[in-house]
């Protein structure tokens, strides 16, 4: 993990929100194709490739259930695959479906990626200064979210025990659940109290906080942040300016092959990141 | 100088009608180690929350505290105690509140955490950290603000015995080494009595006695607060007090020589179990994913009607998965296992037991969900002990009065097996007794039970049958005398009091016993 982690947080928040907005901005399928792979592959390679067939399992669902979603919905579309009930499945609105869920499932995975790499110390570095209350609470909502599941979890087993959480009909399980809910939301307003109190113990408040970290930008944190959001504009422009369409008709020209390597570029960074650290490694081991 | 000085100081909760603190005055000298004990709810945590203004109560306040220089305070739950998300974060929290350049912050941070040793979790998240580890690192972030003054309320009462020592001993530096003013709170005093400079015993809020540790014991030995004394003091108190009373386990096996019993006396080990079998579990396996290591391997174990068998054994070693495979919540990878009646296991954590707004409710429910008599629980409700409380929140009981709430909530399903996990954590000697005579109680009902607990104390007192838990699997199953006089580490004060006369005296009423002396009751 010491490819790309080791970045500067503002370098990298830079790096995934570019990577993040060249793929929500846009509409040319190949690009779209990219940024999934790149992000499937950065994920691989930053959390190792059983995280990876983990989160499959959730991706591939969803962008096939949009795909087949969409072309119930939208009636535009020239190519007639099938009929049902009179209204025609188009190919055109599949294609547009499987685009549509293809973003999402990047957007997220990016999104996820970000949360990872950057994480609560450098959400802590890059607001602290200017807001150092929101950068806190930030975090510390991240932080209540696990606890809050392990909570529910450690409830709904003590509640199956003496009978408040059961299996059965809709309306019995549904109690359960609502008991488990109120339970958990109870325990986490007392809990708070001990938080606010230990904060309040340790001079929260009081004077103007100040952050303890201290990162220097370094020329690969530079040329990072400076890269990336070129790269994903170029990305973006190139794309929209091939007048890519698919409706009524999937219309639009190739993209030339310096766009293919910009995006690749763009999309793999944090695997070659990876690869990089790990050709070191090799040629250092190699010279003991 | 006194470090603290707490002159008639007297606080009202508001809309409480009777006082917290009763007119408490005491001085803790600069340097001073400190030891506040006492009953459950005696206003000790009222008391040193009353010493720190950031985190006083509120209400009504008379009399005078003057605390010099700054104070640090350690609560009681390792958890909600971190503020921060990450470990390095953590430690920097109240740095950042004090406005600190960084260069200073990031000094103290590596500074802490090598003295603590916390050197390797920088990176890590709290919420991976073990409870011990948690504790430790609050105590940390404390200590790395430089207080001149620390207090703790209870820091060991929801840690493992083991954990505990690392805390304390790090306490003991921080007080010797850098001589910070300590007060600390605490109900297990094995440990802890000998080593501090200064005992401060409460009763009702109001003090009781505040004196070095010897002088305390001696005369705290014949007032109601005696059980909560370690058993050296309550020994010698029983053998007639000769000399100084003794507060180390050295002094203790001294006084036991001194009342010159019969060298290698035992007593008489309880009847073979007979009772019908309720579980009985052969060659389980477990583990929780497929890739992960075996928690539990080749466990036999059994339990019988009119029986109390207890487990012991080290942190993480899968004495809770144990449990949780015995009742049932948890399925076998293989082995067999057979129960002949219901079980209910009470989790180590019982608030996620409760649901309601007020304990009445909370048992209304209970009959509502399972559709049991009102007139059954209530007379349950009222043989536990609970009668009087049904207006309370649960979360507002004591841990105790917790505690006999979710065994109510169990025992109305008339369970024939039950499970106990760790269920003397952050108890006073009071609620550990109610416990011990409840347990009694119902193993002479005719139900099986099993303790999984660190408190070899309790369970020298309770159980009939003690194992140790290692490698997965229970080993060395033995009458509780015999556990405890055959086991170097696993023993309670007791035994390594009386071990170099007696053979197998575990408790303090064995060796009062065989010192032919009654013991007092507490």
């Amino acid at each position: 993990m010491a490819g790309i982690n080791n970045r500067h947080p503002g370098a990298l928040l830079i790096y995934f929100l570019s990577a993040a907005a060249a793929t929500l901005l846009t509409v040319h399928p190949l690009l779209l194709a990219a940024s999934l792979c790149g992000a499937l592959i950065s994920s691989a390679a930053l959390e190792g490739i059983s995280r990876l067939l983990r989160g499959l399992r959730l991706w591939l669902p969803l962008i096939l259930l949009i795909a087949a979603a969409n072309p119930l919905f939208a009636r535009a579309g020239d190519t007639a695959l099938l009929y049902i009930n009179g209204r025609a499945i188009t190919l055109e609105a599949l294609a547009y479906g499987l685009a549509s869920g293809v973003m999402l499932a990047s957007v997220m995975l990016w999104c996820a990626l970000m949360s990872k790499a950057v994480g609560g110390d450098g959400i802590r570095y890059i607001f602290g200064r200017r807001l150092p209350y929101t950068a806190l609470t930030l975090t510390m909502t991240l932080a209540f979210v696990p606890r809050i599941v392990a909570l529910a979890k450690k409830t709904r087993e003590a509640q199956r025990a003496v009978g408040a959480v059961r299996e059965g009909n809709l309306r019995t399980r549904v109690r359960g659940t609502l008991s488990v809910f109120s339970a958990v939301l109870g325990r986490a307003l007392e809990d708070g109290v001990t938080t606010a109190r230990s904060m309040r113990a340790r001079g929260y408040g009081k004077t103007p906080r100040l952050r303890a970290e201290k990162r220097r930008w370094t020329a690969a944190d530079i040329a990072l942040a400076a890269l990336s959001p070129l790269l994903a504009a170029v990305c973006i422009w190139q794309a929209g300016a091939s007048g890519f369409a698919y409706y009524p008709r999937i219309t639009g020209t190739p993209l030339p092959p310096a766009i293919w390597a910009a995006a690749l570029l763009l999309f793999l960074l944090p695997a070659l990141a990876e690869l990089t650290e790990v050709i070191k490694w090799r040629l250092y081991l190699s010279k003991i | 100088m006194a470090a603290v000085s707490v002159e008639n100081l007297s606080f009202t909760y508001a809309g409480a009608a009777a006082p917290a603190l009763k007119r408490v005055s005491f001085r803790l000298e600069a340097g001073e180690f400190g030891l506040l004990f006492g009953r459950s709810g005696c206003g000790k945590s009222t008391l040193l929350r009353c010493l720190m203004p950031e985190i006083a109560p509120v209400g009504a306040r008379e009399g005078a505290v003057h605390t010099s220089g700054r104070v640090g305070m350690v609560m009681q739950d390792p958890d909600m105690q971190i503020v921060c998300d990450t470990v390095r974060a953590e430690l920097a929290f109240g740095l950042e509140n004090m406005g600190l350049p960084p260069e200073e912050i990031r000094r103290r941070i590596g500074e802490t955490s090598a003295f603590f040793g916390l050197d390797g979790l920088a990176e890590r998240e709290c919420a991976s950290l073990s409870g011990g580890q948690k504790q430790l690192l609050n105590l940390a972030a404390v200590t790395a603000m430089q207080p001149d003054i620390l207090l703790l309320d209870e820091p060991c009462a929801q840690i493992d015995p083991a954990s505990a020592a690392v805390l304390l001993a790090m306490l003991r530096r921080l007080n010797e080494q850098l001589g910070m003013t300590v007060l600390m709170s605490e109900h297990r005093l094995e440990d802890i009595y000998p080593a501090v400079t200064r005992v401060i015993a409460m009763e009702d809020g109001s003090l009781a006695v505040c004196a070095a540790p010897r002088e305390a014991a001696a005369e705290l030995a014949d007032t109601p607060l005696s059980p909560l004394l370690p058993s050296p003091v309550r020994i010698w108190d029983a053998l007639g007090r000769v000399g100084a009373p003794p507060l180390t386990v050295a002094e203790g096996a001294a006084c036991v020589s001194a009342a010159e019993p019969h060298r290698g006396m035992r007593i008489s080990l309880p009847a073979t179990p007979s009772g019908e079998m309720l579980l009985d579990a052969r060659g389980v396996y477990f583990r929780y994913e497929r890739k992960s290591p075996d928690v539990v391997k080749s466990m036999d174990f059994s339990l019988r009607r009119g029986e109390i068998t207890a487990l012991m054994g080290g942190n993480g070693a899968g004495k809770s998965t144990a449990l949780r495979l015995l009742a049932g919540q948890l399925r076998p990878l293989c082995g067999r296992l057979r129960r002949g009646g219901r079980a209910a296991l009470l989790p180590q954590d019982i608030k996620p037991l409760f649901l309601a707004e007020t304990v009445a409710e909370e048992l209304s429910r209970l009959c509502a969900d399972n559709a049991l008599a009102e007139e059954v629980v209530h007379a349950l409700w009222t043989r536990l002990g609970l009668d009087g409380l049904e207006t309370r929140h649960p979360f507002d009981l004591s841990g105790g009065e917790q505690q006999r709430l979710a065994l109510c909530k169990l025992l109305a399903l008339s369970p024939d097996i039950l499970l106990l996990d760790e269920p003397t954590k952050g108890l006073d000697a009071a609620a550990k007794a109610e416990l011990l005579a409840l347990l009694r109680e119902l193993r002479d009902a005719g139900k099986a039970i099993a303790v999984v607990s660190h408190d070899a104390e309790f369970v020298a007192r309770c159980a009939d049958r003690c194992g140790l838990f290692w490698d997965g699997r229970v080993i060395s199953e033995l009458s509780a005398p015999e556990f405890f006089s055959s086991g170097l580490f696993y023993t309670t004060a007791a035994r390594r009091i009386s071990r170099h006369v007696f053979e197998n005296a575990v408790t303090e009423e064995q060796v009062l016993e065989l010192c032919g002396r009654e013991a007092r009751r507490g």
